[in-house]
């Protein structure tokens, strides 16, 4: 129903574009451009320098001294700007077996993330190798179908977090993968993982409606496509409602583009997840201008 | 500039209308990092001295080694050193409990030899440049069938804790068969590598989330002295 009205919309406005050329010349930096950039990264894997020009497969990408010379550039252009990890931050080069992720996390604090969830190889120096090397992050993890009370690690993560990035409010929370089988039982304890759809729907129908959210996102380590268990980042997508956007990780997928899936009714969702070690980073602007007066709306692509 | 010009003109043309669905305009872009940007210095700088106490590691010398070890089958000195000294971590450690293990690795994931004289930490990271932990499975006993007929195959792969002799197979001090077969492995061939489908019968797998790389360095530092051990443990 509301896909049928915006389309009607679309000709309207097309019809006016063929007999008002003057509306193509907008002001440059118009007032009221209320947009958020998001920027994201997933399985980074503790890659820290570029690959070496003999690397058989990706000579010469990725980088952490690069991709901070390219947020600093994006941020100088964009007023919002959230960056985001969906996990396995460690664990990939000997620079992780012999810092233990401090070093990972030193630099995601610097680099100025804002927010990100747990893989399973975060998992890979233990609980208490994970709040050492946490101590130099000053960003928050969510953890949403992780119950981590009989743990050491007990309210050191979120369920969720919000984020007030110019006159909107942003959502974001985190999915991870099950653990038994796939983590050494030792370095994750009694941690217990907890069934990732029910847990999003009942959490993006909080951010949605009752925080009044004008973005939900979903920082999800469970994987593009099955993997180890069925749960994955396409299944999430048709199975919840109130989610914009599915930030992907562990399955190091490439996608092109971010995709667009529709909702358990309808809605359109995005799907995106830009590889691993840092090789590229995903960006998508969400231009927010008449949202506040609205609790649903339609993401349009351009 | 023509997106950002079209966007505009939607952005306007969808407020003149009420509606009680807001659209919100999606662009997406996925920027690539590699040379064409620049590193940043103040970054390059932060990380800078974990570079350099990262290449101190490499470079530290663990152990000495009386002779080359290198790779070949039916057995080999570098398969039986990192066949015998994964043992050796996994018995001091306790995570053996008194039962009998033999040992299966994969010829192919000993990646480089060690040379005679001193060993480093380098040297071992060449070695097992995976991340690759080391797995305890219990097998039905007469899996052992199938593991030998996968040797023969192969010709050899880095193997303990049994002896074949042509078409015998015995477990080493003259431990019996029994209905479980304990075996170390890693993880690659414990979830399927190299095709070793006799790992698929497993009842019970642990993963100890020990790196088989680490093992090694700590069973050289411990050792010092590293003498090549060739025993006929594989003799077709």
């Amino acid at each position: 129903m509301e896909r049928r009205i915006f389309l009607q919309k679309s000709i309207v406005v097309g019809a006016g574009l063929a007999i008002s050329p003057n509306l193509l010349s907008f002001p440059k930096d118009p007032q009221g451009l209320n947009k958020i950039t998001i920027l994201h990264t997933n399985d980074t894997h503790s890659n820290i320098e570029t690959f070496p020009t003999t690397h058989a497969k990706y000579p010469n990408q990725g980088g952490v001294a690069r991709r901070y010379a390219k947020l600093k550039q994006i941020r100088s252009k964009e007023k919002n700007v959230l960056l985001l990890d969906a996990g396995d931050i460690f664990q990939g080069t000997p620079y992780f077996n012999k810092f233990q992720g401090e070093l990972e996390m030193k630099l995601m604090a610097h680099m100025g993330y804002d927010c990100a969830t747990m893989g399973n190889h975060d998992f890979d120096a233990g609980l208490d190798g994970f709040l050492n090397a946490y101590q130099y992050g000053d960003f928050p993890f969510v953890c949403s179908n992780y119950n981590f009370d009989n743990t050491i690690i007990k309210d050191v993560t979120k369920e969720y977090q919000i984020f007030n990035k110019g006159p909107f409010k942003v959502g974001v929370f985190g999915l991870g993968v099950g653990l038994q089988g796939l983590v050494a039982k030792a370095n994750y304890q009694d941690t217990e993982w907890l069934k990732p759809i029910p847990i999003a729907n009942r959490i993006a129908k909080h951010l949605r409606f009752e925080e009044e959210c004008d973005l939900v996102i979903c920082l999800s380590h469970l994987g593009y496509e099955p993997k180890q268990f069925v749960d994955n980042d396409q299944l999430l997508a048709s199975e919840t409602e109130n989610i914009d956007l599915i930030i992907g990780g562990h399955t190091h997928t490439f996608l092109p583009k971010p995709e667009v899936h529709l909702n358990k009714i309808g809605e359109k969702v995005l799907i995106n997840q830009v590889g691993w070690a840092g090789l590229a980073l995903g960006r998508i602007d969400f231009y927010l201008g008449e949202k506040k007066k609205n609790k649903r709306h339609d993401l349009v692509m351009v | 500039m023509k997106i950002v010009q079209i966007l505009w003109t939607l952005l306007v043309g969808a407020g003149l209308l009420a509606c009680s669905s807001a659209s919100v305009f999606v662009q997406t872009d996925k920027v690539e990092i590699n040379t064409a940007t620049l590193p940043d210095d103040s970054l390059q700088a932060f990380i800078a001295p974990f570079k350099k106490e990262l290449a101190a590691n490499m470079d530290r010398v663990i152990g000495y080694a009386t002779e080359d070890l290198l790779r070949d089958r039916p057995e080999s000195t570098l398969g039986n050193f990192v066949i015998d000294e994964t043992e050796n971590y996994l018995e001091e450690n306790n995570w053996l409990e008194g039962n009998h293990y033999i040992s299966i690795m994969n010829h192919g994931g000993l990646r480089s030899p060690i040379s005679k004289g001193n060993i480093t930490v380098g040297d071992i990271y060449k070695l097992m440049p995976f991340d690759n932990t080391v797995v305890l499975v219990k097998l039905p006993g007469k899996e052992i069938v199938s593991i030998f007929n996968y040797l023969k195959k192969s010709g050899g792969e880095p193997t303990g804790g049994f002896q074949i002799d042509g078409d015998m197979v015995s477990l080493m001090n003259d431990e019996p068969f029994g209905d479980t077969l304990y075996v170390i492995t890693t993880d690659y061939l414990a979830n399927g590598g190299d095709n070793m489908s006799f790992f698929k019968q497993s009842y019970e797998s642990t993963d100890t989330g020990i790196f088989l790389r680490e093992a090694l360095i700590k069973r050289v530092e411990a050792m010092d002295t590293l003498r090549p051990v060739l025993d006929n443990r594989i003799k077709w």
